[in-house]
Formats: C-alpha cells, structure tokens, sequence
C-alpha cells in the first residue's frame, strides 16, 4: 500500500510520546512507607500533661499566639501559672540541650499565657448548660477540671474553703517564684467565662457533700493533700513550732509574721524547702534545713534547692530532730545523726551522737497526706483505699445516680503531695470522665486532649537519629520568637519542607504547605525520613494484606 | 543561467548555496576537503546566510546536523571514506529520526592501507542505513543532484547522500550551468512542517520503542522509500524547468537492441558512454549501458523497463569489493534481475581499489564474456591491466 | 535556615512523578532541580545513560518540557547543532541543556565535549555523575573512583585509576563558566543554574549523583552520601569562570573523616588501608590545589 504521501501525524505518533508517566503508579514498588506522628518529642514524653510542645512552638516561630493558645489550651490551660512555677521537665529532656543549648521552653509556655491573658477571652454559648457540675477545691486540678467542663459548656462552681481561691498556687508557693497578679488574672479570666465561685465556703462544714452531690451531676473532690505530717517527737505541740504549709499560708496570704533570728526547717521536699526559703528571704538571720537522708536522695527539685541555697539557706544533711525543748515557746532541738538510708529504708538514729540546736522557729514540712478521708463516707473511702496505681489522674469514686451526682477525686487529694502540671493532669482526666460518665456525645478529642494511651507509649525521638543539619548553633535566644526558632521540634512536622525539597519522585504534596505524601508515588526510598530535621518520619514496613484487602 | 567551470566539489558547494542551508557542520577529508573550503569561502564573503561549523570530527559533524534538524533547519555537510564510516552510528540514527539531511561523499577507498583511489566500497558499505543514495556521474550532476536530494529528502523525511568519485569528479572541472537562484527558491521551497523541538511545546521524542513501534517505524521507512522512483519521474517537467534537463532513476544509452549491457555508476559510466560508438563500431553485438543513479532505493521496476528483450549478457561494473562476497553492484542486481524474470549470463567487472576503466580494459572484458565465461568467474580489473 | 530552603523553589514540577528511577535515585532528583529551574524555557537532550529510559518508555514522558535523545558519543555535538539550528532559525532565547552522564561525558562523550566547549558553542551541559556506567549495570568508567568495586573490576581488583579530573580537563578549555554541584545542596545548584542561564557561551555542570544499587548504599542514604561528599572535600563545591577565576562556594566547618563517607557504601567494601591512604592523600592533595588555584 503506497504510504507517499506519508501523513505527517502517522509519523509523529511513532516518533514521539505525549502521556505522562503519571500514568505508572509507582507507589506498588513501595516496601516501607513513610508515615508521620510514629514518635514523640522527648519534652512531650516527659511533660507530666503530655503537652504538645513541639505543635505550639511551631505556632510560637511564626507569632501565631492565637493558634499556639489554641493547641495548648487543650493540653494546659493555665500556661501562664506553669509557666512560672513548673519544674520543666521538658527542658531537662530536650535534644537541643545535646547539641548546644536545651530549649527554653518553659518561658515561651509563659509567653502564651501571658498573651492570652491580655488578649483572649471566650464566653461560652454552648448548650449543654442544662449539666450543672462542681469542684471543691481551687487549686490547679480544680481549676482545670473547672475550665475544662466550663469549655464544653457546662454549668460549673468552684467551692473553696478560703477566702480567696488558689489552692496551694495561692497559699503555697511562694510570690517569686508566682507573683500574685498572674493568678488574679487566671482566676479573673475564669469567672469572665462563665465559672462560678464560691469562696469562703467549706465542704463538710458549710455545705455537706451529699448536699452538692443532690445539686449537682458530678462533684470532684479537688481537695489537695492538705494534713501535714507530725514528726512524732516530744515537744512538738510546742508554739514556735508550725508545719510548713501553715507558715506558708500565712506568708502567702500576706499575714504580718514576725520571722525569728534562728529558724530551723525539717524535711527534704518542695514545701520544706520553699519554707526555709521563704523564712531566709523575710528576715531571718539563720535558716536551718535539717533532711535525714542524703542530698542526692533529697525529694526537692534541684530549682527549689538552688533557690535556697542562693537565699542563704544552709543544707544539713543526715540528722534528725530527736526532741523539741522549751519554757513556753521552742528553744532548743535535739538533733542526732542519722545512718545511710536510701528513701524506703527505715532511717536509724545513730546512738550517742545526739546536740543541740538553739532555734526561735521550727518548721515541721515533713510531707502531707490527703484529707479525702475527712470528707468521704465509707463506701467511697474503700474505693479510695483500694485503688491500684493509678496512672489516669483521676478516680471516681461512686457512679451518677439518678438523684445523685457522680463523685470524683483528682489531684493531690488523689495521688498525694506532687507538681502543679500533675495536678492540672488530673484536673483534665476528670472532666474528661465526667463527659464518659454523663455520656455526652461531644468531641472531647478537641479542646480536652486525653491523655496518650497508657498501653502503647510511643517511643521518644532520640537526638542521634536527628538531622542537624539544616541548624546552626546557637545558644538561648531572649526574644521568644527567635527561642522557638531554634527548637527542633522533634518527631512533630512542622512544616519545613525538606521532605517535598528531596523526594525524587515529587510524591509529597505541597498543597496548602501541609507536604502531605502522595503515596500513588511514593517508592519507599526513605530519603525524607532520613533528612527529616525533626525526625518526624518513620518508615513502617508495609502491609500487603491490610493494603490488598483494602482494594478489594 | 551562468555557465562557468568548476570541478566535482565545487558544484556540490554550489549547488548547496543556492539551496539556502541553514545549518552546515564541516571537517575535512581527502577528497571533499574542497567543498568545505568553497563553503566556507562563500560564508566568510556573507553569501551564505546560514551557520557554519568546524568541529571537531565527522561524527560530530553529523550529530551536529542531527541536533540542527531536530530544530527544522536545513542541513548540509559533506565527507568521504574514512569520515563517513566514523558516522556510521549516526547515519543510522538519522534516518531513523526521519530527518531530511543532505550530505556528499566523495567516494575513497576504505583503509587499510591508506588509498586515495575511488573505490566505492565506503558508500555502499552505508547502504543499510537506510539513507537514500544517489551516485553522480559528471560535475553538472552533481550540483543538480544536490538540490534534487534536499527536495526528495524534505519531501519524505528521509536523508540522502549524493555520491560522485572522489579525483575523478572531485577534482576534476568540467563546464557546469548554474542555475538562477529564484529558479532553485522555486524548486525547493521551506519545509512546511513543524520541527520535531518546539520551545515551549512539551514533547518526549524518540522515546524508547518496543519491537511494535520499531517495527511499525521499520515498515513505514520501506514504504516510502519505495515511493521515491515515482517521485522523481514525477518531477519531470519541474527539473526541465529549473535545470534544463530532468533526471531519472536509471538512464540506458544505447539500449535498444543491446545484446550486451553494462551496468555501471559514477565516472566509470561516462567513459563506458563514450566508448559505446568504438565498441559498437568495432563488435558483433551491440553493447549498450545502464547508468545507475539512484541506487537506495534501488528502482527496479525501471531496470526491467530499460532491459530490452534482446539482451543476453550483462557485464556489472563494481568498484568495490565485500569480502567473504563479491561485488556489491552485482548481488544486488543479479537478484533484480532475476525477480524480472532475466534469463541471460551475469558477469562481474570488479574495479575494486579505485582501478581506472578505458576503452581498451573494455574491450578486453568484453572480449572476455565471448568466450564461455562462468557466471562465477570475476573479471578483475586489475588482472586485465597485467597485475 | 530549615524553612528557608523550601521558600527557595518554585512550587511547579516540571518532572511527572511515575517515572522509573530507583527509589532514591541523585539523578532523578538533579534532573527534577534542572527542569524546576529551566522550566518552559529549555530543550532538553539526553545522550545514553540511565536518563535515556527515565524520560519516559514507550508512550510516555516524565519531562514536562521538549526532549530529545541522542546516540551515547553525540551528546555534546547534537546539543550545540540543535542550539545553532534554532538561532539559524531566528530564536536566540531558547536555552539547549544536554544531560550525559559521566560515560558520556568522561568518555565515549569526551570527544565531542572538548570540541563542543572549544567552539564556546552556547549550550549548557549538564553531566550527572553516578561514577561508573549505571544504566548498563555499573561497569567502570574513567569517573569511578580509585578502588571502587565494579562489574568490570570485579574482586579482587579494584578500580586501579583515580577518577578523571573533569572539572580540571574543562577549565583548560577556558569556557566562560563551570559548575560543581551535588543534590544535598539544591539551593546552590538553583542558584548557579541562574547565573548559567545569563551567560553565553559553553556552560558545563559537574553534578555528583548518589546511585543506591550501583553504590551498594541504602536508598534513604542519598542526600546524605551527597553531602558528605562535599563535607569530606572528596567534592568541592566551586565555580571556574573562563578556566580562570576559581571560586569555592563551601568550605565545610567541621570535615568529614573519608571514611564515614567510604563506609555505607558496598562498592567500597574491598577497601585496604593502603587504599584509604592513597584516597586520603589525594583528596588533601587536590583540596590544597584548589585552595591555591583560588587564590591566584
């Protein structure tokens, strides 16, 4: 068949191709996919909220405060309050710390809140105010439990016993280390939004429990660990002699204390010493901490024993206080040495070694226990009593009823003297079974985040598997912007790109800067799990059948 | 039309500027070195409007043209023997890239050793590449052929080579016309296609092929080809108009009534036409020739038409040999011949080696094939002359 | 410095995903930084090498542009015809960008290379680097490194010879400019395929391309293998303008022990320690080279 004259387009479809390789879905050669949120930043493991940190510290980098608010709300409601008091045991666990300086993570958190503060209110509308809840006890687990149900639209009070609320943020901790202004606001901000107080009120003399727990459909026991431990020693009943959280309140509360020339402090925890800090700062001449074990064992952080330190407390350590002496008023102690004892030993009294020690004050802040057993009727102290260890913040003690509110403990009144993030934990944890209990159907996933699943931690993101890349050293930046700037924000993508800058087969998507991945193309190379600066990308081995009974 | 005279290599540079090339890749080569010269000469005097490259070896040279004809510009270069076998790759890339290329070759003997003699072995050992070849027997030829080929081959996308004896045609001057150069703008205009690279117009060309592909490429390549005898005495009258004279596929010269035809191409055949009124004086049969211009593709239908039915012997003039065969003229026709049903004795006059044919070698190979010669039997040119 | 190099790119792709490259392939990523940054405005030529075949099989192209193929020696010649074909055809825009790889580039290419960049013709070539001919299945080429594995020096030979000193071979040519470059530092790779696209004349791109199957290297180690390249100095990072003015473009702060970069890779796993001394020794000896040569 003669082909001249040749057709120009017979030619070119046998010279040339037209369809792109789109067509071949190289995704099936894939044998390890790349998946995102497989690890966890060190400073969110160790959080004792779980905060997302790494989530709003993106937010923080860009001046995001609202969106940074936003997330962390959801884990911590009150950054404002952590900011200042918390441990930061973030910080202790940062991988920068590994690479030059650890993140200051802690004062950005008080950026957030100090921002809210001045610039974010929100008025509830929800509907679901026809639940009316309560919380006796206003320190931070109250508080959050509070906010948190506040939130979600319930109707809710707070019921405290003093005349101002705070708990322990109020008549604990000291003023330097919270000043009074940022509580106020905090407190101040919750009523704006819809929270109820009632102070100067206390339950079981005022009110009665069964009361609040007619009036209300839950009712959470947020009453803190407020009996402090006697020592057992003669002489101890003496005047002069105070426990710390009793001197402590009074200081705090801005009771006018004459503070001695010689004060002594017993015991080797926050409280002890904040105790002895406080006495040193407020005129006394010699401040005393007496601990019977070593400073290595000493249950205080490290901050409270600098703190001390620096205000001119001196540590003594292995000796205890054997007696109590006086005409009247406390004169003298009886302190003795004490034998090597790791915390859970029995500490023994080395015989013969025993002096004297002339003191005007003593603090007894040997621990406190919870007063639930105060308020609790039988029923409910046995599930107290018999709870295993409990990792969920919360415990509820008895069920709603049908004319009887649900009952909750959480917080120190739960889990004993512990941290202010704890006890918001807990505060968290019991809204969050209120909302199971009351069996409402709100998405509690968004502002109230759950704690991560107890049974599957997952694992930390280590500093050796980070790509440092793409950072230069640099120590701690003042400006907040610049700080967050340097995080690294491991195992949480915060959308730096790098995946999208070296996949070689364009299978990450750069739509709305999510670099979301296209896994019709993905070969599984593991380019961008490797360069990944925040090792945020894991190669999960692929599974054949889930994948081919999904297509069938 | 102006009349002047010139040799082989200098028409061929002639005949490519009337042509408007847009791109020329040079190197030089004993025996067409000169055609690049003339054209590098019209170049530096601004009477070439194109672009023209020396690079750096005949391989480039067409690589060269191969990218420049992948952009729709006219292309033109020119080698010989040794340069042409070193495009041998390429020559085979741009006939299957489809692309209208021209080139000359002045025919030289394939080393080793080094030989300058017109042995045509070099472009006949290209005849698998799929190029169109045309061998030209006088230096008037050769500047026509030019311009023919650039037409046949932007006509059907299929490059061509325009073959003439290298000394012998080359450097060699006879009296030439040159046509006007509207005539030739008439002849030849641009390429209406569009180039296969467009900027700005996405396309994947050449891409890997499979067997279908290839083979469909393959076919269409044959079909066309075989197109071309038609082609051109189909462009009769165009080539009168222009030239002043037409060209076909094969020419006889004293065919009819032959008992004897030689078949020959290049030079030799002029020396065989000239002779034809000796030999015909002289002999008992009459002897008449086939000129073989275009040989890929090789037209047989028309050696069927020129073969009167008188004749009975057939002498095949090769200048070239393969080894482990024979000539390569003689394979090829001997087989057209049989298709066209020729029952007659076919014999080989090997010039292979650049051997130069007179008269009286002639005679002597005709004087040859009277006596019972064997089809199988080669009759060397080299032999003849006493060596 | 994290965000900021994903600010530096175009959002378009001009290379279609579903192409056939091994996973974690270097050339198909330079090749997708090549096309992002020359987009619409180039055609594209590709000589034999692995790109032959990733630009697409039978009915099908990756590269969102014009390309075209050439025989494995005609790169270079075939690149500077069709820039010349187009300027003879009025347009003096279009850019021709030839992509070899090193075989051909250092080799069979060689020829029609130095004759190309002799003539200064006006094309940009772009070798990417695999170190031996990887699409045939990783025979040595004149770019495989000293004492490398390879299937035609197999054990227990090794590659005898030093890698060919291409950058050095083109600055003798005194092309108006030459590139090093490497995928681990795409924004320098974008940034002097800039400043080629404003120069005329003979432009040529050394890239170093990582290639897991050929290397014996995990696929996911690709931009690192690149990087520490270039962080050992075993590939320096530098300019040459007109085969005179030299210009390193990175000194690392902190070098790389040779042999972390030696280690992931299989290819080098018959390594002695007198090969690593040798390996060791040239690589301080050109670095110090080059040093001088920029200060001249």
């Amino acid at each position: 068949m003669p082909l001249y004259p040749e057709s120009e387009d017979r030619l070119t479809s046998l010279l040339q191709a037209t369809n792109p390789t789109l067509s071949n879905y190289t995704g099936l050669w894939r044998y390890f996919t790349p998946s995102r949120g497989e690890n966890i930043s060190p400073c969110q493991a160790h959080c004792p909220l779980q905060n997302s940190i790494p989530g709003w510290i993106e937010k923080v980098k860009e001046g995001d405060w609202l969106n940074a608010w936003e997330i962390i709300k959801d884990y911590n409601p009150f950054p404002a309050l952590t900011g200042q008091v918390c441990y930061r045991f973030c910080q202790e666990e940062c991988n920068r710390g590994y690479y030059d300086q650890a993140i200051n993570i802690g004062d950005l958190e008080k950026e957030i809140g100090n921002w809210r503060l001045k610039n974010y209110t929100r008025i509830n509308n929800k509907t679901a105010g026809q639940y009316k809840v309560a919380v006796v006890g206003s320190g931070p687990a109250g508080l959050a439990f509070a906010y948190y149900l506040n939130y979600l639209g319930f109707k809710t009070t707070v019921w405290e016993k003093e005349q101002s609320a705070g708990g322990l943020l109020s008549s604990g901790i000291p003023w330097y280390r919270l000043p009074r202004e940022v509580l106020e606001e905090e407190l101040k901000l919750l009523q704006q939004e819809g929270v109820e107080f009632y102070t100067g009120a206390e339950v079981g003399k005022d009110v009665s429990l069964d009361e609040l727990r007619c009036d209300y459909r839950a009712v959470l026991l947020a009453v803190g660990a407020q009996r402090s431990r006697k020592l057992g020693v003669p002489g101890e009943d003496l005047p002069g002699v105070l426990s710390g959280l009793h001197f402590l309140r009074r200081i705090n509360l801005g009771e006018e204390i004459k503070i001695p020339k010689q004060v002594a402090v017993v015991g080797g925890g926050n409280a002890a010493l904040d105790a002895a800090c406080v006495a040193s700062l407020n005129g006394a001449e010699k401040v005393t901490l007496l601990y019977r074990r070593s400073r290595e064992e000493m249950p205080a952080h490290s901050v409270e024993v600098e703190a001390a330190e620096k205000a001119g407390v001196e540590l003594k350590f292995q000796v205890a206080v054997t007696e109590v002496q006086g005409q009247g008023k406390v004169e003298k102690l009886t302190i003795a040495d004490t034998t090597a004892a790791s915390r859970g030993e029995k500490v023994e009294i080395r015989e013969g070694s025993q002096y004297q020690m002339d003191v005007d004050m003593f603090i007894v802040a040997a621990g406190q226990e919870s007063t639930l057993d105060e308020l609790l009727p039988d029923q409910e102290i046995n599930v107290y009593r018999n709870q295993q260890q409990n990792k969920n913040g919360v415990l509820v003690l008895d069920e709603p009823g049908e004319k009887k509110g649900a009952l909750l403990t959480a917080g120190d009144a739960l889990t004993g003297a512990s941290t202010v993030p704890q006890a918001i934990f807990g505060g968290r944890q019991a809204a969050l079974a209120v909302v199971r209990l009351l069996r409402l159907e709100q998405n509690t996933g968004e502002t109230c985040s759950p704690a991560l699943p107890v049974n599957e931690p997952k694992e930390t993101v280590k500093y050796e598997s980070l790509n440092t890349f793409y950072h230069s050293r640099q120590d701690a930046q003042p400006a907040p912007l610049a700080e967050a700037e340097r995080c690294f924000s491991c195992g949480w993508c915060n959308h730096c790109g790098v995946c999208w800058v070296f996949c070689p087969d364009m299978a990450v998507s750069t739509a709305e800067e999510e670099y979301q991945l296209i896994l019709d193309y993905c070969k599984g190379c593991g380019i961008c799990a490797r360069e990944c600066p925040a090792g945020a990308l894991t190669m999960k081995e692929v599974d054949r059948d889930a994948e081919n009974h999904n297509e069938r | 039309m102006q009349k002047t005279i010139m040799n082989g290599n200098q028409a061929a540079a002639h005949g490519v500027k009337l042509c408007r090339p847009q791109v020329i890749s040079a190197f030089p080569i004993t025996p067409q070195t000169s055609v690049v010269e003339t054209i590098a000469n019209f170049w530096a005097e601004g009477k070439l409007e194109g672009e023209f490259t020396v690079v750096d070896s005949e391989y480039s040279a067409m690589s060269y043209l191969i990218g420049a004809s992948y952009s729709g510009a006219r292309t033109f270069t020119a080698t010989s023997s040794h340069g042409l076998a070193y495009m041998h790759e390429v020559l085979h890339w741009a006939a299957g890239s489809r692309l209208p290329i021209v080139m000359v070759n002045a025919n030289r003997a394939m080393g080793a050793p080094w030989c300058l003699e017109p042995d045509q072995g070099d472009s006949l050992a290209q005849r698998d590449t799929g190029w169109m070849q045309i061998y030209c027997s006088s230096v008037q030829e050769i500047l026509h052929t030019v311009i023919i080929a650039f037409r046949l081959a932007e006509k059907t996308r299929i490059p061509c080579m325009v073959v003439y004896d290298g000394f012998t045609l080359s450097h060699t001057y006879e009296p030439v016309d040159i046509p006007e150069q509207d005539k030739v703008d008439a002849f030849l205009p641009p390429p209406p296609e569009k180039p296969r690279l467009q900027p700005g117009e996405p396309v994947h060309h050449l891409p890997l092929a499979d067997s279908f592909r290839m083979s469909a490429l393959k076919r269409d390549h044959f079909q066309v080809m075989q197109q071309f005898p038609a082609m051109l005495s189909g462009m009769r009258e165009e080539m009168e108009k222009t030239f002043g004279r037409s060209y076909s596929p094969l020419e006889g010269k004293e065919m009819e009534e032959a008992k004897t035809a030689v078949i020959s191409s290049g030079a030799v055949s002029q020396t065989v036409e000239s002779s034809l009124t000796y030999l015909n004086q002289e002999g008992e049969e009459k002897v008449g020739l086939i000129r073989i211009r275009l040989f890929r593709p090789f037209p047989a239908r028309d050696l069927v038409s020129l073969l009167s039915s008188g004749v009975e012997k057939i002498v095949v003039v090769d200048r070239n040999l393969t080894g482990g065969s024979r000539g390569i003229f003689y394979r090829e026709i001997r087989s057209y011949l049989h298709e066209a049903g020729y029952q007659g004795k076919v014999y080989e006059l090997n010039l292979g080696g650049g051997i130069d044919i007179t008269q009286e070698l002639l005679s002597k190979c005709l004087e040859k094939i009277r006596q019972e010669l064997s089809e199988e039997e080669i009759i060397w040119g080299v032999e003849l002359y006493g060596g | 410095m994290v965000d900021k190099m994903a600010c530096e790119f175009k959002a378009e792709e001009f290379l279609y995903s579903g192409h056939s490259a091994c996973p974690g392939c270097g050339a198909a990523l330079t090749v997708r930084y090549l096309a992002k940054n020359l987009g619409g405005k180039a055609l594209f030529v590709i000589t034999a090498s692995c790109w032959s075949v990733l630009a697409g099989v039978g009915n099908t192209r990756s590269l969102e542009a014009a390309v075209t193929h050439s025989p494995f020696p005609a790169g270079a010649a075939v690149a500077s015809g069709l820039k010349k074909g187009l300027e003879s055809l009025g347009d003096h825009e279009t850019q021709v960008v030839l992509l070899a790889g090193d075989g051909g580039t250092f080799d069979i290419g060689l020829q029609g290379l130095s004759g190309a960049a002799e003539r200064n013709e006006n094309i940009i070539f772009v070798c990417y680097d695999n170190e031996a001919y990887m699409n045939t299945g990783m025979q040595r080429s004149s770019a495989t490194p000293y004492a490398s594995y390879s299937t035609t020096t197999p054990y227990p030979l090794v590659n005898p010879n030093p890698k060919k000193d291409i950058v050095g071979i083109m600055a003798a040519h005194q092309i108006p400019y030459l590139a090093t470059a490497t995928p681990a530092f795409p924004v320098d790779l974008s940034a002097k395929l800039d400043r080629a696209l404003n120069i005329k004349g003979f432009r040529f791109f050394h890239i170093f391309t990582p290639c897991p199957p050929g290397w014996g290297s995990d696929s996911e180690m690709t931009i690192e293998l690149s990087r520490m390249a270039v962080l050992t100095r075993l590939f320096p990072l530098m300019e040459v303008y007109q085969g005179k003015k030299y210009n390193i473009n990175y000194e690392p702060d902190t070098v790389v022990p040779v042999e972390e970069y030696l280690q992931p890779q299989r290819r080098f796993s018959f390594l002695e320690s007198h090969h690593l001394e040798m390996i060791q020794e040239n690589l301080e000896r050109n670095w110090e080279d080059l040093k001088s040569l920029q200060k001249r």
